[in-house]
């Protein structure tokens, strides 16, 4: 079944198109990559798909409902949750704080509210889901730990964390394991792959790294100069004549 | 329901008990004055506050103060209704003000949001000089009724007293439950709160127009206490004095905000005698608690000092 559809998706920035006549299915439980030569327009991408900016021309659908022009909030609703190249955290809260944030989604604003004079169920119920993605990322030690004293790797982790806790359908990864040892980087994809066995996510992932890459991802999309130049299986990928021109140069 | 410890409960209620017998254990009337702007200047401080929270700087407080101070004054001396109304819709007009102008400035982000607001100000001022025979213009409005039933300045203190306890409250709950959170989290990175399915500019204008709904209500108050306003109340100088009490307090903390207040209002009250170098030493001192204590009243930690003081009764 196809979760993500992207339809021929253009979009120009004053008159440089960053990405034009991008087509990309995304299925069901697969880990699909996308990878390209810096500047190929993979971030402008997952700004399309979860909202941040709107594609100039084509579709994006989701579980086939069209969904380019809403907003991010109303997609992460809806299931597709991002994260950012550049760590992005709430930085002056605990590790707690932060995974619950996470899970204020699926709850709505006006429980929120009403929590604050009446301690309703619903409030429990969030903490019990935070603590079951502490408990599944790991974090465990660090639960109370400001979340920017964390090391590089572990806020990383706690990025994906966050994004777990507003309940993802899928996944957008960018960039995840970016300056990671190759240890680091197995852990934050064996979470990944826990996350895809445990709770049926799937996920499309920006990497720069190609060991992990080439060993995790199902599917690869290689992108270049904002077009998509090849996509495929890992070892279709290693051998196309393209990719290596792309990133080799000629 | 609120987890306090017994220790905490019992300051509370000594604090209340403590505020409630203010007039019998004081005859002084300036100093019942003295206790009704602090009540009013902790509203003030305390719905800032939670503005200063999710991480906007308003500088436009005092227009949503006088809106509310305006409506009420004026729905009392023109139309004749009685305060228990006009109170009501001084909030709400106040409220329905920051929601259409949340809706436009809000989206406008950092120090873009700070600059509409401060012009705001200065629009609301000018309409309210402008408009002589609607405002009354420069001289304001005058001979505003008090409260029935409330005449003499004892009346007005339990009734600003009350006031501001039950906003009190209910900032205070909404600061500390995950309303509260949900602010923090806007303000250290409103984009990852909305990519994870918090309708942030929905959650804004939410947070903007409860905190100046009750800034209109006090409005409303203060009109029908001081008797007569003036577009001369409701200028920058009141927006900052909020802000420097809420900086004074730790910004964005509500309880510091309640602090500040009370601080900084008895504070320049004891220091109006010295004149003009009143406003010197208002601003000396705030740069000190900038410099000293970055995080405000709030951020002192109260049970470092009860240590540090049992130490010394050792030694």
């Amino acid at each position: 079944m196809v979760l993500l559809e992207l339809d021929k998706i253009t979009k120009v920035f004053g008159g440089l198109a960053a990405v034009r006549d991008f087509d990309l299915k995304l299925e069901k439980g697969m880990l699909s990559g996308l990878i390209g030569p810096n500047g190929a327009g993979k971030t402008t991408i997952f700004n399309m798909i979860s909202g941040i900016i709107p594609p100039t021309n084509g579709d994006i659908f989701f579980k086939g409902n069209q969904i380019s022009g809403c907003k991010p909030h109303e997609l992460a609703r809806r299931g597709i949750v991002r994260t950012f190249q550049i760590s992005t955290l709430f930085s002056d809260l605990t590790v707690f704080q932060n995974i619950v944030l996470g899970g204020h989604n699926s709850k709505g604003l006006g429980s929120g509210f009403l929590d604050s004079f009446f301690s309703l169920k619903k409030r429990d119920e969030l903490e019990q889901s935070t603590l079951e993605v502490i408990e599944l990322m790991g974090l465990n030690d660090w639960k109370d730990e400001l979340a920017r004293n964390l090391p590089h790797g572990l806020q990383r982790i706690l990025e994906i964390a966050i994004a777990v806790n507003a309940k993802p359908v899928v996944l957008l990864l960018d960039e995840p394991v970016a300056g990671m040892n190759w240890e680091e980087a197995t852990r934050v994809m064996e979470i990944i792959n826990l996350l895809r066995r445990k709770e049926g996510i799937s996920v499309l992932l920006v990497e720069h790294n190609m060991r992990v890459v080439m060993d995790y991802c199902d599917r690869i999309t290689v992108l270049s100069y904002g077009k998509k130049i090849a996509e495929g299986h890992p070892s279709e990928i290693k051998e196309d004549k393209q990719v290596i021109e792309a990133y080799l140069g000629t | 329901m609120i987890k306090f410890k017994i220790r905490q409960l019992l300051l509370v209620f000594v604090a209340l008990v403590g505020v409630f017998t203010i007039p019998l254990w004081i005859e002084n009337l300036y100093v019942i004055h003295l206790s009704i702007m602090v009540c009013l200047n902790v509203v003030f401080a305390i719905s800032l506050a939670l503005i200063l929270k999710m991480g906007n700087l308003s500088l436009g407080h005092a227009a949503y103060i006088g809106a509310g101070a305006y409506t009420s004054s004026m729905l009392a001396v023109k139309v004749g209704l009685p305060f228990w109304l006009t109170f009501y819709i001084a909030g709400i007009a106040s409220g329905l003000i920051a929601f259409f102008i949340g809706r436009i400035t809000l989206g406008l982000r950092g120090i873009y949001f700070t600059i509409t607001t401060f012009g705001l100000t200065e629009v609301f001022r000018s309409i309210w000089i402008a408009f002589r025979g609607t405002f009354g213009g420069p001289s304001g409005i005058m001979n505003i009724p008090p409260p029935p039933g409330i005449e003499t300045k004892v009346q007005f203190y339990y009734l600003a007293l009350i006031f501001m306890l039950i906003s009190f409250f209910v900032f205070y709950r909404l600061s500390k439950s995950s309303f509260g959170l949900l602010c923090d989290g806007l303000r250290f990175n409103w984009l990852l709160e909305e990519c994870v399915g918090v309708d942030t500019s929905r959650m804004k204008t939410i947070v903007f127009v409860i905190a100046c709904t009750f800034a209109g209500l006090g409005g409303s108050i203060l009109a029908h206490y001081l008797g007569h306003i003036s577009p001369s109340i409701f200028t920058m100088f009141l927006s900052t004095e909020i802000i420097v009490y809420c900086a004074i307090g730790g910004l964005g903390s509500i309880l510091g905000g309640a602090a500040g207040a009370v601080f900084m209002t008895v504070l320049g009250e004891m220091l109006f005698g010295v004149g003009f170098f009143r406003s010197l030493i208002f601003g000396i001192f705030l740069i000190g608690v900038i410099i000293i204590l970055p995080g405000g009243l709030a951020s002192i930690n109260w049970n470092m000092i009860g240590r540090l003081m049992q130490k010394r009764r050792i030694a």
